[in-house]
């Protein structure tokens, strides 16, 4: 080929080149020359590259659905090509790792992010406290700062038999947990931080676009967001929805969960029956935390029956208390109307005993206005009578009497394989040693009665039944009892049901310790005969009404004391020494 | 300087030039929206029709969960693989496609990627919760007056609504497959445990 003809092929192959950049080049050069898109984030514009591709997005309601992308899940919203924009991503936002950048940043929610971060169900301080009490590594279940689930240190072995259970079997169920993938996981969701809870359908009330679909991130967190994590130990959102687990081969079984583990059915609670869900009862400060950092749920539980339903000390406080309280309750009131929920009414909500405004309630009209739907429901009064009123019932939390049923698993035997394999909830690594659980028999029964961790007599449940073997020098076998709101609701259950003096050591267990410190406690000897004592006389004194129960301490002193009247004394003889009504130990062997 | 040496300053120039532009235009282009297209859906009743016929012109894939009234003849999603990726690259290219799952994101998201690879993909409208809806009860006969097709499309729905919302009353299909419990996307290795 000449030397011209070469030239000329190369002129050419340039001159192509530069045609096929220039026409690539264009739609590059003009992407550059376009304005970065903006968003606005706490009061100041800051550019939003992201928006870009991702304009069309749909799905986000009217609090996050104008900041763009990069808020919650970072990268570089400064940047126009996708490898760059994308470094850093946040695929999980809310995530309690991140969420100082995402969710609790300043312009965000700094407040709420920084009171998660020490609330219950982000650290579970009480799982791991327990658990160590009962492996017999603690003198008490009061636990301490290194309780923490997240703050468990990962790197250091070897770790104690208690912390090894803990990772292989319940590690998961914090906040602080690295959710496994982005999305809806349903019941099976574990972790998350914010997103955790606030995870909700796409908002297109406004009509769909062609747009894909993101999730929305509603101040309201449905049940469905609760569910998986409560559906364990206590398994309170079963039993709420009227559903017991039961033992594989069970007759009562109707079904099994998500899980396969096999279900029944069981009355469900009256406010789950009325259309409440999780967030009706539960303030954002009890889940969120308050800002101090509690060992257990009692601690930071501040809603009570009596905040509703009345029968308790001044529970109706209309006045304001602090300013972050209303702060909030504010933000929620404007969430609620941005949703497009039907307005609340004028007037003032009713308020926990710690002032917290239950800001759905209306106090003139004692109602609420329901979270899922917004439906307005009429909140009973407790009644006045002699059932509330009765001498020694004033000791009794109101679910002592009326929880329906409890779940109930009599006993549990824990060993440990060390050559088999589990993953480490903590670390997701599949690491030796595997615990092999063994139930002796899931399933639901009246609620036993101690002394809680707030002083009144409430519902327990067998908190751990267990011996655990092969993986302490001595096997540990011991019975624990837990305090437990089974989360039943109902009409008072019948006196006999606590009352009967064949039945106390079902009712009342003697014999154990509570997975809660003083003043938590199983009954005394002497209250146990009380509960007896009371039982022998229901048969015939059924109602609340009846005369001796006006003062029964009277009633039972006039009796032994032998001051009734002498056709009264006839009338008792048999009961007095036939079933030992006095209490007196020497008059309760039957004839 | 001679023409031969200007000539071949401007070959070198012109094709330097060309390739750092085309460098350059690879550099900075942006992505551009992924075409996208959204999912056409369909109401469950359309679903139980289609599923009805013998055989189904269409494979009803359920993402997540099991519905308390069977789609009979859906298959899990896990039988295409352990993830989102298997599922798309899986998922049958000749036949229609129904969705149908509980978390509408997941469902949406993967229509899209299913259309954009040239299936013919709709959604469950309402997804498994619209369809245990619908197979709860019968559906509301219609008024004296009503059309003839009308009432034709009202009986349909109520033999639909019997066929799969009632187990008693369900005819034995060949073409019943269990919904098997979804496999976790993300591998097929170990599971965490929970304890009790």
């Amino acid at each position: 080929m000449s030397v011209r003809v070469t030239e000329a092929v190369l002129i050419g192959a340039g001159l192509l080149a530069l045609v096929a950049a220039i026409s690539l080049l264009g739609p590059a050069i003009r992407h550059s020359s376009k304005p970065m898109p903006t968003v606005l984030l706490g009061g100041a514009t800051r550019a939003e590259g992201c928006l870009s591709c991702h304009a069309t997005m749909q799905g986000l309601g009217a609090a996050h659905a104008g900041i763009g992308c990069s808020p919650c899940h970072l990268g570089d919203p400064t940047a126009r090509e996708e490898r760059i924009a994308h470094r850093g991503l946040e695929r999980l936002p809310g995530d309690l790792h991140t969420s100082s950048r995402t969710c609790g940043q300043g312009a965000c929610h700094p407040i709420e992010h920084a009171r998660v971060q020490s609330s219950l169900m982000a650290r579970a301080p009480g799982i791991l406290a327990v658990d160590r009490f009962a492996f017999g590594e603690r003198p008490t279940p009061d636990g301490d700062e290194a309780d923490d689930l997240p703050g468990m240190d990962l790197r250091k072995g070897p770790i104690s038999p208690a912390e090894l259970h803990v990772r292989k079997l319940c590690g998961s169920c914090h906040l602080a947990a690295r959710k496994e993938r982005p999305g809806d996981l349903g019941e099976a969701a574990r972790g998350g931080g914010c997103a955790a809870c606030h995870l909700g359908a796409p908002d297109v009330r406004a009509g769909r676009t062609g747009g894909p679909l993101h999730p929305d991130v509603p101040a309201d967190v449905p049940e469905r967001r609760c569910v998986g994590c409560h559906a364990r130990s206590g398994r309170i959102s079963l039993s709420y929805r009227g559903v017991v687990e039961l033992e594989p081969g069970d007759p009562r079984v109707v079904g099994a969960l998500w899980d396969g583990r096999p279900v029944g059915a069981a009355p469900p609670d009256v406010h789950a029956k009325a259309g409440m869900t999780c967030i009706d009862c539960h303030t954002e400060r009890e889940l969120m935390g308050d800002g101090t950092p509690h060992r257990h749920a009692h601690e930071g539980l501040e809603v009570g029956c009596v905040d509703c339903h009345g029968g308790g000390p001044s529970p109706r406080v209309e006045e304001p208390t602090t300013p972050d309280r209303e702060r909030v309750a504010e933000l929620l009131r404007k969430a609620w109307d941005r949703a497009g929920k039907p307005a609340l009414p004028d007037g003032p909500p009713l308020r926990t005993r710690t002032g917290t405004p239950l800001w759905r309630t209306h106090a003139p009209s004692a109602s609420l206005a329901l979270s899922q739907t917004g439906g307005r429901l009429a909140i009973p009064p407790a009644k006045d009578g002699a059932h509330h009123s009765i001498g020694g019932h004033e000791r009794l939390d109101c679910q002592a009497c009326h929880s329906a049923w409890a779940p109930r698993c009599t006993s549990c035997h824990t060993r440990f394989d060390p050559n088999g394999a589990d993953l480490d909830h903590a670390t997701g690594l599949l690491t030796k040693g595997s615990w092999i659980e063994t139930a002796g028999g899931n399933g639901l029964g009246p609620p036993l009665l101690a002394v809680g961790p707030r002083g009144a007599i409430g519902p327990y449940v067998e908190g751990m039944r267990l011996t655990i073997a092969n993986v302490v020098e001595v096997p540990i076998d011991r019975v624990l009892w837990a305090p437990l709101d089974p989360h039943t609701t109902a009409k008072a259950r019948p006196c006999a049901s606590c009352h009967d003096p064949a039945a106390v050591a079902e009712v009342a267990p003697s014999e154990g310790e509570t997975t809660r410190s003083a003043p938590a406690r199983l009954l005394t000897e002497e209250e146990r005969a009380k509960l007896a004592r009371v039982g022998r006389c229901i048969p015939c004194h059924s109602s609340y009404d009846d005369v001796i129960w006006r003062d029964a301490a009277a009633s039972f002193s006039r009796l032994a004391g032998r001051s009734a009247a002498p056709a009264s004394r006839a009338a008792h003889d048999p009961v007095l020494r036939c079933r030992g009504a006095t209490g007196d130990p020497a008059a309760r062997t039957p004839r | 300087m001679n023409p031969r040496t200007i000539r071949i300053t401007f070959i070198g120039a012109a094709l330097a030039l060309g390739v750092a532009s085309a460098a350059l235009a690879g550099r900075v282009a942006g992505p551009g929206p992924t075409p996208s297209v959204a999912p056409a859906e369909v109401d469950p009743f359309s679903v139980a029709g289609l599923l009805a016929e013998a055989p189904p012109d269409v494979v009803v894939i359920v993402l997540e969960g099991a519905p308390r009234h069977p789609l009979r003849g859906a298959m899990p999603a896990s039988s295409f693989g352990a993830d989102d990726e298997a599922l798309v690259a899986g998922a049958p290219k000749v036949r229609r496609i129904v969705l149908a799952g509980g978390d509408p994101v997941r469902v949406d998201r993967i229509a899209r990627k299913l259309s954009s690879s040239g299936r013919d993909v709709r959604v469950l409208a309402g997804g498994l919760g619209a369809w245990d809806t619908a197979m709860d009860a019968d559906p509301k006969a219609p008024a004296d007056g009503a059309t003839v097709e009308v009432w034709a499309a009202y009986r349909s729905r109520l033999a639909l609504r019997r066929s799969f919302g009632d187990a008693a009353a369900a005819p034995v299909s060949p073409f019943a497959a269990p919904i098997a419990p979804i496999a976790a996307p993300g591998g097929g290795g170990a599971k965490k445990r929970e304890g009790c």
